[in-house]
């Protein structure tokens, strides 16, 4: 069961054990900055499930847009320069710049499946930055729980991590086959969705095996 | 007048299906496009009682130039991460305007690097093992 994880995350994810985060005596499936990613990932959907933006059409202002993009920048440079052995990081600055930008994902994702091009676009999906700022506070309050390991099993947060990306592949594939079968009715359109998650499972396990063949060939 | 929700075009009064896509048409609900003119009303128009929102104004907005959709597409996927940011902020900034070719242009581009940078987040790994893996052999430090 617990393998079945590993599997899967494989393919996104290095899984160094020294970057990981240890809990229930075990190391979770994903590494530190890609545990914050995601659960930046899973606080976005779940507050924009729960302010009923689901549906949201709209694009952010330009100046709301660039700040989302400028939270990119830490994680980035937080990489680079740790890559370039210029400083030292750890696993908490990680998991908070990982936050910072993953939180930024299912809006645009949001974006590509519900934008009309026929109509006009009313319904905002996110309307100022103090919703910005609630998402990020909920995902550092939840990154500090990890840190220090209360009330977590291993096996509800590895379930959490990779149903987040499963769901991120999953909107990103409904956003694309809507694109493509734009014609289709609302019957047959559920035959797109039907093939989107067939989709998104079929790409998480070709990476995982590509990332196998990679690292067996180097 | 009225247009299909659809595929936008412009239908006939009596019409239940839609001649070009085949799709229903509500009847109760009718598509009334507002135009951006509607603010600056003169007095005369406020006087008189037609409704003025049936009314359609074509703006002509030239389409985007061929070039600048071939370069804007090309950089997304040539430079790597950057690129594909820029291409986010100026695929929104196209698809608030109001011309369609615009919006599907600003969609498309949108979409293509949102995966470009998905794919460049999920390579950065391997480029790092590989790295790593050079480094170890080769002991080029």
């Amino acid at each position: 069961m617990q393998d079945i994880f590993y599997f899967l995350c494989r393919g996104i994810c290095h899984q160094i054990p020294e970057r990981s985060f240890i809990i229930g005596h075990q190391y979770l499936p994903l590494c530190a900055r890609c545990t914050g990613i995601y659960i930046g990932v899973f606080i976005s959907f779940l507050y924009l499930l729960l302010r009923k933006r689901w549906y949201g059409n709209r694009p952010p202002s330009f100046g709301l847009l660039c700040i989302l993009l400028f939270s990119f920048f830490p994680l980035i440079w937080d990489g680079i320069t740790s890559y370039l052995n210029i400083r030292q990081t750890n696993n908490t600055i990680r998991i908070i710049t990982g936050v910072l930008s993953g939180s930024t994902w299912p809006i645009f994702i949001l974006l590509i499946k519900n934008y009309n091009i026929y109509t006009n676009n009313t319904k905002p999906l996110i309307k100022n930055i103090f919703e910005y700022i609630h998402i990020i506070s909920l995902g550092c309050i939840f990154s500090f729980i990890i840190i220090n390991g209360y009330f977590l099993s291993w096996n509800i947060l590895s379930i959490l991590l990779t149903g987040s990306i499963y769901l991120l592949y999953v909107q990103l594939f409904i956003g694309i086959l809507k694109q493509i079968f734009y014609q289709l009715e609302n019957q047959q359109m559920k035959k797109v969705y039907v093939l989107a998650h067939m989709m998104a499972l079929n790409w998480m396990i070709m990476l995982s095996f590509v990332q196998k063949w990679i690292i067996d060939f180097l | 007048m009225r247009f299909c929700r659809n595929c936008g075009k412009l239908l006939e009064d009596n019409q239940s299906y839609c001649s070009f896509c085949g799709k229903m048409v509500d009847t109760e609900k009718e598509v009334e496009i507002i135009s951006s003119e509607d603010n600056s009303l003169t007095s005369f128009q406020k006087e008189t009682s037609q409704p003025y929102k049936s009314m359609i104004t074509h703006h002509i907005v030239p389409p985007l130039n061929n070039w600048i959709k071939v370069l804007l597409s090309i950089m997304v996927p040539v430079i790597p991460g950057l690129g594909a940011l820029i291409g986010i902020i100026v695929g929104i900034l196209f698809m608030t305007k109001e011309d369609k070719d615009r919006k599907t242009f600003g969609k498309a581009l949108l979409t293509i690097s949102i995966i470009f940078i998905l794919l460049f987040c999920s390579c950065a790994f391997i480029f790092y093992f590989a790295m790593q893996e050079m480094i170890t052999e080769y002991h080029f430090y």
